[in-house]
């Protein structure tokens, strides 16, 4: 773990070492929370690079972040995937037209279909609902570690993962009702 | 219809494919390079200052005696002794602060602070993100606010309107390519705002609707500002970005209509019927990673009694409602990704 204390006085002055242990430290994880949510190894590579850039702009300003390093990289990043949802906008078939088609798709396509539909639900949670779930759920932290991320207490992201999980399945079980109501009307 | 098995479904994310190593080190040393530069900068540091070197007293004195030395850096001691004293209580209190919640005392040395950094911001463009950054924080502790229950103090909305003000207006003074960015970027940020608001309507306290709605309101207005200075950046600069709004506002929303009294979820007859989702509490239920994960896929206060919302869509009307052809309640997603045309979510 990280002291980010320590570190980021350090990271002020554009130390080097510094720099290389917060990008081998914070890189892989942050690639992994952008490529969960753009399915797309390209972008996700990019909105990394973007911020990791501006961290570095941000610090030349004598800006950026002054306590929680990591939550201040979440939060650029994810910001970064929200605007490249407004460029980029992901396909889906409309469930109504494509079923007979779905259905003959093979496999791997039939799972990175199913994946976008996932990723479509997660981006319809608030950034920090979409930080818990795949913070907690898919990179493993403790709820403590979560908490750092987001800056919030304990117990307020033990409430927010409650929220989250519940809003997901709302969005998943309603999305799943569409798929199979088009395929029952068919 | 069985549930939705949320830990199945989470799981199909887990595989990432790793980064060819090549690019991961061309990546790093991209980054390193950068600093690199940044870092090279003649007298350039992060703080702007570059280290001066002053002539002492001692020196004007022509390096006279050691007491005189002595005085002058005793002097400069507890002058420093003072600084670092008064810093130090300042620092506790800004870092109290930073996790004060709105209805908390320490809530105005947090804007203080903030207002501090914006001041000390000088360029447009880094001003903008700040203020989005900041705009983004005031949301979440209102939406933490209505969820938890507590009342949302009016300081918390005039903190939003104030910010996305500024935000507006620091847009209005940059160049067109710039201002265009921005501008998307307070409409793509709006809907996503509109968003947390709607699900801290659902989960949250009926004390708190009306705030959520004037919340909604302003994100609406703001959104529609946004959308009249793409069309038209001349009016937009001349407006200082705060444009007069058109009555009632051309949208499928109108932040105008009253709030509902009854359920604010669309009766059944009126809309597509789904047969209530039943909530099993099957052990596959939830991820299954924490009491709290099989506690969450259970039956909560309204999931049975609640129609669903498709993915994203306010269908049910929340903070606010729609007039106009597609009677979409809620704040709307016409242009958001994911949906198809008839905005229905996936």
């Amino acid at each position: 773990m990280i002291d980010e204390r320590m570190l980021l006085p350090r990271l002020q002055a554009l130390e080097e070492e510094a720099l290389e242990v917060v990008y081998d430290a914070f890189q892989p994880p942050l690639y992994r929370y952008a490529y969960r949510l753009l399915g797309s190894a390209d972008d996700a590579e990019e909105a990394v690079a973007e911020t990791f850039h501006r961290l570095l702009q941000a610090l030349d300003r004598g800006q950026g972040p002054e306590r929680h390093l990591q939550a201040w990289l979440y939060r650029v990043l994810h910001n970064l995937i929200v605007d490249r949802y407004r460029e980029r906008p992901a396909w889906l078939p409309d469930p109504g037209e494509s079923d007979p088609v779905v259905d003959g798709l093979d496999e791997e396509v039939q799972r990175r279909m199913v994946q976008e539909r996932i990723r479509l639900a997660l981006r319809q949670l608030t950034r920090e609902q979409q930080q818990v779930v795949l913070l907690k759920y898919l990179e493993g932290l403790t709820n403590e570690e979560v908490a750092r991320v987001l800056g919030k207490p304990v117990g307020a992201v033990k409430s927010l993962q409650h929220r989250a999980l519940a809003a997901l399945r709302r969005i998943l079980e309603a999305s799943s009702t569409s798929v199979h109501k088009s395929r029952s009307e068919r | 219809m069985s549930s939705v098995n949320l830990e199945a479904a989470l799981e199909l994310l887990r595989d990432v494919p790793p980064l060819a190593p090549e690019r991961q080190a061309a990546a790093r040393r991209r980054f390193l390079e950068e600093a690199a530069r940044l870092g090279q900068r003649p007298g350039i540091g992060p703080a702007g200052f570059r280290p001066a070197v002053r002539p002492t007293r001692a020196d004007a004195l022509g390096g006279s005696s050691s007491i005189g030395v002595w005085r002058i850096l005793r002097r400069g001691l507890v002058a420093a002794a003072g600084i670092l004293l008064l810093y130090g209580l300042l620092a506790g209190l800004v870092y109290a602060g930073q996790l004060a919640s709105p209805t908390s005392p320490l809530y105005s040395v947090k804007l203080a602070w903030e207002d501090v950094r914006l001041a000390l911001t000088w360029e447009p463009r880094a001003r903008a993100d700040l203020a989005l950054d900041l705009v983004d924080m005031r949301v979440g502790e209102i939406a933490d606010l209505a969820e938890t229950g507590e009342p949302v103090p009016p300081r918390a909305l005039e903190r939003l309107e104030h910010l996305l003000r500024l935000e507006l207006s620091t847009a209005a003074r940059l160049g067109d390519p710039q201002m265009v960015a921005a501008l998307e970027r307070v409409q793509e940020r709006t809907q996503v705002w509109v968003r947390t608001m709607e699900q801290a309507w659902q989960d949250g306290s009926p004390r708190n609707r009306e705030s959520l709605q004037m919340a909604v309101r302003l994100l609406n207005q703001v959104r529609e500002r946004a959308r009249l200075g793409l069309s038209d950046q001349d009016a937009f600069r001349q407006a200082g970005g705060w444009v007069t709004l058109p009555q009632p506002i051309p949208t499928e929303t109108s932040p105008l209509r009253p709030a509902p009294t009854t359920p604010p979820y669309p009766t059944p007859s009126s809309r597509p019927t789904f047969s209530p989702i039943p909530v099993t509490t099957a052990p596959a239920v939830g991820p299954g990673r924490s009491p709290e994960a099989t506690q969450a896929a259970g039956s909560g206060p309204g999931q049975a009694a609640t129609p669903h919302r498709t993915s994203g869509q306010a269908q049910t009307a929340g903070p606010d409602q729609t007039t106009g052809p597609a009677q979409t309640p809620g704040p709307q997603h016409t242009s958001e990704p994911g949906h198809n045309k008839n905005g229905q979510g996936k």
